[in-house]
């Protein structure tokens, strides 16, 4: 903006220097000062014109050449830089401004991927210790009987840490969105009541006595049927698992084009300001690495609830947690199959964040004009 | 009672092993390399049981398992698979196979597997089932009664399918992932007990009261219902 200004200032100074010169000579001198001056303005005017050129080019030479020094830097590896912007809020802003929101979102998902291999890395440790521990134990062990007790603990822990790859492998799988092409339409009441049936007796003889509450008709929804089941199991075995022998209450209820499916408990719950951590991966809130469990549990539920544009909340029951698995059914009633794809990315807190500055770039400058 | 299996896999050191196992148990096995081999040898429709690596070089396990159904030829098929997802299994067994597990998997677990899948065979073979026995068990699948030694045992409907399966697979060794596959059509692990819960309170209406116990604990591997 400010360039464009000041070239046409540039422009109207060697015009009004021409009509000028002209004027200063008499009227009956007009043709010889035609002819005199023309050479000159022309001169004049290419003069101005070059040096104007050449300013604007020496300006958005400087421009391009602040980006790419940034952008080279962050081709050498150091992702912190940004574009600096200036206030005019002209088309390199925006272009930079626009670099500046991608390193942003790659900034924030390498943030993820390193936090995720470096929890990876440390929550494998304990268990990998634990059956190193168990074949140096078994290897140790004279005694046939005993030593064919120790490997089946090595076998046991095996299959443990084969069940916590599996389930970050299912977490990423989800994540990504993969399995849309498996979803269709069933009845999620059937579903919450079938996973209720399977886990009383287990409830039992936790001494939690589980509930189901569902409606009298159909719960209508498109998704995947095994990952959901997988989901609700979760739920439910979190609430056994740390209910503390209260009564657990497995409800699925239709709600505002919403299917929801809540499990309650009476354990102690989980104070609000951990929540958040509570849905991250190797998120387990108790520090002891004895508990079941790696703390992938809820991150599971989670990534399923956004594979189907849904959401997890955790809430307090006062005392206990309600976890509620919460996805959209638009259109379920009438059986007409929607496309779920075309609003994929809405609602899950994983996308919606990394959208700003983009505001701030939208009331359109014209680009430097000369 | 043994049995002809063809055995479609490219690992070698895990195609030996099987292959050793398989033949301990009385089996004769025979091995392809690869997909094209495989599907060569198992057109020829002699074969009581098929274990088909999912990934294998020249033609993939799916497809291998698409040529063979589109052939007719209707051999049990046993899909190994690193594939661990959910969806990766649900996709293995739409794709015409009969049973799908996942690698790393115990021998038990594939021989259980295996056992299951050639008692399904004889048992389409030869029809005429429509009452099952297991030493003084009876069972009427039509009715969904139970008794035993005469008297009538009382099961929820869930506690009736889970026995009707070890009855068909009576003698067998049954494990954990196959009942909550088969009984319960879920696919995934689930990180309790669940399944081991369902099993002792049908074993408490089953052998309560009787001196002899029909349903038994395989260490290591599973259940299984015997005289």
């Amino acid at each position: 903006m400010r360039v464009a200004l000041l070239a046409g200032l540039l422009a109207l100074a060697s015009n009004v220097a021409v009509v000028g010169f002209i004027h200063w000579r008499t009227h009956n001198q007009l043709l010889d000062a035609l002819e005199d001056s023309l050479p000159v303005a022309i001169a004049l005017s290419l003069l101005l014109g070059l040096a104007c050129g050449g300013i604007v080019a020496k300006y958005v030479g400087g421009r391009i050449r602040s980006i790419v020094a940034v952008t080279d830097r962050i081709t050498a590896g150091d992702l912190r830089q940004r574009v600096r912007l200036t206030s005019s809020r002209d088309a390199f802003d925006r272009l930079g401004g626009q670099i500046n929101a991608m390193l942003d979102r790659i900034g924030a998902l390498m943030e993820e991927l390193r936090l995720l291999t470096d929890s990876l890395a440390h929550d494998l440790r304990s268990p990998v210790s634990r059956l190193r521990a168990a074949a140096h134990a078994a290897a140790e062990t004279a005694d046939p009987a005993e030593r064919d007790q120790q490997l089946a603990k090595l076998i046991g822990q095996a299959d443990a840490l084969m069940r916590i790859l599996t389930t970050v492998l299912e977490i990423s799988r989800s994540e990504a969105m993969t399995g849309r092409d498996q979803f269709a339409w069933f009845d999620a009441g059937d579903l919450a009541a079938e996973l209720s049936e399977m886990y009383e007796p287990l409830a039992d003889e936790a001494g939690s006595p589980l509930k189901l509450e569902r409606p009298a008709g159909p719960l209508r929804v498109l998704g995947h049927r095994q990952l959901l089941a997988q989901a609700i199991s979760n739920l439910i075995e979190n609430a056994i698992r740390y209910g503390g022998g209260g009564e657990i209450h497995v409800r699925a209820v239709a709600a505002g084009g919403s299917l929801a499916i809540r499990v309650t408990d009476r354990g102690p719950g989980i104070p609000e300001h951990r929540r958040g951590q509570a849905l991250r991966r190797f998120g387990r809130l108790d520090s002891s690495r004895s508990a079941e469990g790696a703390g992938l549990g809820l991150t599971l539920v989670q990534a399923i609830a956004h594979l189907h544009d849904g959401k997890v909340v955790l809430e307090d029951n006062s005392p206990g947690l309600i976890a509620t698995l919460e996805i959209p059914v638009a259109e379920a009633a009438s059986g007409r199959p929607v496309e779920p794809s075309d609003h994929r990315h809405t609602g899950a807190p994983f996308h919606g964040t990394h959208r700003r500055s983009q505001a701030a770039d939208a009331d359109g400058k014209e680009p430097v004009a000369c | 009672m043994g049995r002809k299996i063809l055995l479609i896999e490219d690992d070698r050191e895990t195609a030996d092993y099987l292959s050793k196992g398989l033949g301990q148990e009385g089996h004769s096995v025979e091995q392809a390399g690869n997909g094209q081999d495989g599907l060569f040898r198992a057109t020829d429709g002699s074969f009581d049981l098929i274990i088909l690596d999912r990934m294998l070089p020249v033609l993939d396990g799916i497809a291998v398992l698409k040529a063979l159904r589109a052939a007719q030829i209707d051999t049990p098929v046993l899909v190994l698979s690193a594939l661990a997802s959910v969806g990766d299994r649900i996709t293995g067994l739409e794709s015409g196979s009969d049973d799908y597990l996942v690698k790393p998997f115990s021998f038990a677990e594939l021989l259980a597997r295996v056992n299951a899948l050639l008692r399904r065979r004889e048992a389409r073979l030869d029809p005429a089932e429509h009452r099952l026995a297991v030493g003084d068990l009876e069972i009427d699948p039509l009715s969904r009664s139970v008794k035993r030694g005469g008297r009538k045992i009382e099961l929820k409907p869930r506690e009736y399918l889970l026995l009707e399966y070890f009855a068909r697979n009576e003698g067998r060794v049954v494990t954990r992932t196959m009942l909550l596959e088969q009984v319960w059509d879920y696919h995934f692990d689930p990180g309790t007990n669940v399944i081991d819960v369902h099993v002792s309170r049908l074993r408490r209406k089953l052998d309560d009261g009787f001196d002899k116990p029909l349903l038994h604990t395989v260490r290591g591997a599973g259940y299984m219902l015997a005289d």
